[in-house]
């Protein structure tokens, strides 16, 4: 009888423990200890593909289609000085290209030895980003779009593997390139010792003619990175007509704008005007034959 | 002795999964940020204030001791799925709707929702109209344009059955109610995306239910046939946005005013300025234009929606992006009316 007991309490503990493991196989494992760590303090390396954004017409290395070079062209920066857009912030996007550092935060279900989420500390014009590692499903596409966007991650091997998606139109660099709220963000974050390597695929149907493709590597911070963002005062109140916003009309970009990258750096136009084709190295083949031609 | 237990131990594992599956994940009867009835989606935007979508226009639903307040009722077509969209949030009765326009897609279901709320009260509560509104115990309220746009001269065949044509009109600016525990503005704009445009401001909620003035899938209807203007839909925009409120100065938190657009995905703040600053874009290509000299139809050819057209134009449907162009040229060109 007592041998039957045991046996019976074990099989129903056994069934429970297997209802239990396959309702959450999606968890990230709390425990698992070939799983690389990426909380803390991320400091960027800042020696590639940060922003190219202090010369005005400077689209080079983005594949944007006629409409997204036309929006950037027809950009002007004083629309942040319009009350409204003081304080708006940038994509998630600008995560891999802003000047900022990462500090990298996890919620954990204690009770199932799970990650909730990660959470990539806001900077003073980036918001939080927030990685859902419980299995979440996404929003509705009816759903409001926010800043930060939403996303999901997962494991795959020991690289953390994030979508975001539901974001807000905005900028995928700061002098004009848009993104419009139908793009999406796939991230790899990859772990070497000290240093973080950080893989962004940005696919946007509005704007970009192919996906676009991003590294960003960071290291372990010596010093302590804050999470939280400053408050925004809206400071400029000048006057500026409900009905005007600033932009350029077609071919009315200042001229110094269109040529500072080719008169400072020689780069030529449609190479600063960021064709597809200009990303890749083929493309300085053609114009070292085109060079040569007008030699 | 062994083959009973083994029996009993299948009947206690049967019976215990069948409990665990049972089990809620959150509160009973409480539903999901999002959940789906017939291809429609209902999203919570608040507590109390939900979005049904999918079935053409965009439908808010705010739900307290009060009723149900509905702003919009959808295409008639889809009526039935949005009662049953609206019953699947409460079964409190329908009390109050507002429509933000005569769009057929938005006053479709009226008075499939008015019978439902009336057959909710008792008799004398619908047979005397001091008790609740004019039309007894529930009330469709719309600017005067509205009903002129539903009804037609006597002789002449109506466009909306008299069932469906609201019950309450408004011709000052304003009107407001207490439902629900807020107060609830509705505000008229003139000449927008037509001439009897409301927008729905919920106080407590926070919520701006917007009507077809804002559109996030396509460039704005304005309607010059039925006394739409350009320089009123961006008189219009402009108001929301004066009204909505984003999250400052903590930015870090994205809370703040939520705009439900006509169509599409809910909006806030930021949105009505994007939508807004590319109207006004486009009315300054298409200004731009004229003043060189072009035609209509060279303006067409010249595609001055360039840059947006991707994310809201079209070539096909009720409202395309030729349309558009055509109705900014006339308001630019005849002034408006």
């Amino acid at each position: 009888m007592c041998r039957n007991l045991v046996a019976v309490c074990g099989l129903l503990c056994g069934v429970l423990w297997a209802i239990a493991g396959l309702s959450e196989p999606t968890y990230a494992q709390l425990n698992a200890s070939n799983l690389p760590e990426f909380e803390g303090s991320w400091a960027p390396t800042n020696n590639e593909d940060v922003s190219n954004d202090s010369v005005p017409v400077d689209y080079m290395g983005l594949p944007l289609n006629e409409e997204g070079r036309a929006r950037a062209l027809s950009y002007s920066e004083s629309q942040l000085g319009m009350i409204e857009r003081q304080c708006q912030g940038w994509a998630p996007t600008y995560l891999m290209t802003g000047p900022f550092g990462m500090k990298i935060t996890a919620q954990y279900d204690l009770s199932r030895g799970s990650i909730i989420r990660f959470t990539i500390g806001a900077w003073h014009d980036k918001l939080p980003l927030d990685i859902w590692m419980d299995g979440r499903e996404l929003p509705s596409r009816y759903a409001e779009h926010t800043r930060s966007g939403f996303a999901v991650g997962h494991w795959e091997g020991t690289t953390l593997v994030t979508r975001t998606t539901h974001m807000k139109a905005s900028f995928i660099r700061k002098n004009g390139p848009p993104s419009s709220d139908r793009a999406t963000m796939a991230n790899h974050f990859y772990r070497h010792g000290n240093f973080l390597t950080l893989i962004a695929v940005i696919d946007d149907p509005v704007y970009l003619s192919e996906p676009l493709i991003w590294t960003r590597d960071f290291q372990v911070s010596p010093t302590r990175l804050t999470p939280i963002a400053p408050p925004c005062i809206v400071a400029f109140e000048g006057p500026t007509a409900q009905d005007e916003v600033p932009h350029y009309l077609w071919g009315k970009k200042p001229e110094e704008f269109m040529n500072e990258m080719t008169s400072k750096y020689g780069v030529p136009r449609e190479a600063a005007l960021g064709f597809p084709e200009t990303l890749y190295p083929e493309y300085r083949e053609k114009l070292k034959v085109r060079n040569n031609r007008s030699q | 002795m062994e083959f009973p237990a083994l029996r009993l131990a299948a009947v206690v594992v049967v019976l215990c999964v069948g409990v665990l599956n049972a089990a809620p994940w959150g509160p009973a009867q409480e539903l999901a940020s999002s959940t789906s009835t017939s291809e429609l989606e209902i999203l919570r935007i608040r507590p109390n204030f939900y979005m049904i979508a999918g079935a053409g226009a965009n439908i808010a639903v705010q739900v307290g001791v009060d009723g149900v307040v509905l702003v919009d009722t959808g295409p008639r077509n889809r009526v039935d799925d949005v009662m049953a969209a609206v019953r699947k949030i409460t079964a409190a009765p329908i009390r109050f709707i507002v429509n933000t326009s005569a769009d057929a897609d938005h006053v479709g279901g009226n008075d499939t929702f008015l019978q439902a709320g009336q057959a909710s009260f008792d008799t004398i509560a619908n047979l005397f109209p001091r008790n609740y509104f004019l039309s007894g115990a529930v009330a469709i309220l719309a600017h005067e344009a509205v009903l002129r746009r539903m009804t037609a001269p006597t002789g002449q065949v109506s466009p909306f059955p008299a069932a469906a044509w609201p019950t309450e009109t408004f011709e000052a600016g304003r009107r407001y109610v207490y439902l629900n525990d807020e107060g609830i503005e509705v505000v008229h704009h003139p000449a927008a995306h037509t001439d009897g445009d409301a927008t729905v401001f919920f106080r407590r909620s926070d919520v701006i239910v917007a009507g077809d003035l804002f559109d996030m899938t396509r460039f704005p209807t304005i309607d010059l046939v039925r006394g739409g203007s350009l320089k009123g839909t961006l008189q219009a925009l402009n108001r929301l946005i004066a009204t909505a409120i984003p999250s400052l100065p903590d930015v870090s938190r994205e809370v703040g005013t939520s705009v439900i657009p006509g169509h599409g995905q809910v909006g806030d703040q930021f949105d009505l300025l994007d939508y807004r600053d590319m109207i006004v874009i486009v009315r300054d290509h298409v200004q731009d234009l004229i003043d060189k000299g072009m035609t209509l139809e060279q303006i067409k050819a010249a595609n001055p929606t360039h840059g947006f057209r991707r994310r809201y134009g079209s070539d096909t449907g009720e409202w395309t992006t030729e349309m558009f162009v055509e109705a900014v040229y006339r308001n630019l060109v005849e002034g408006e009316k």
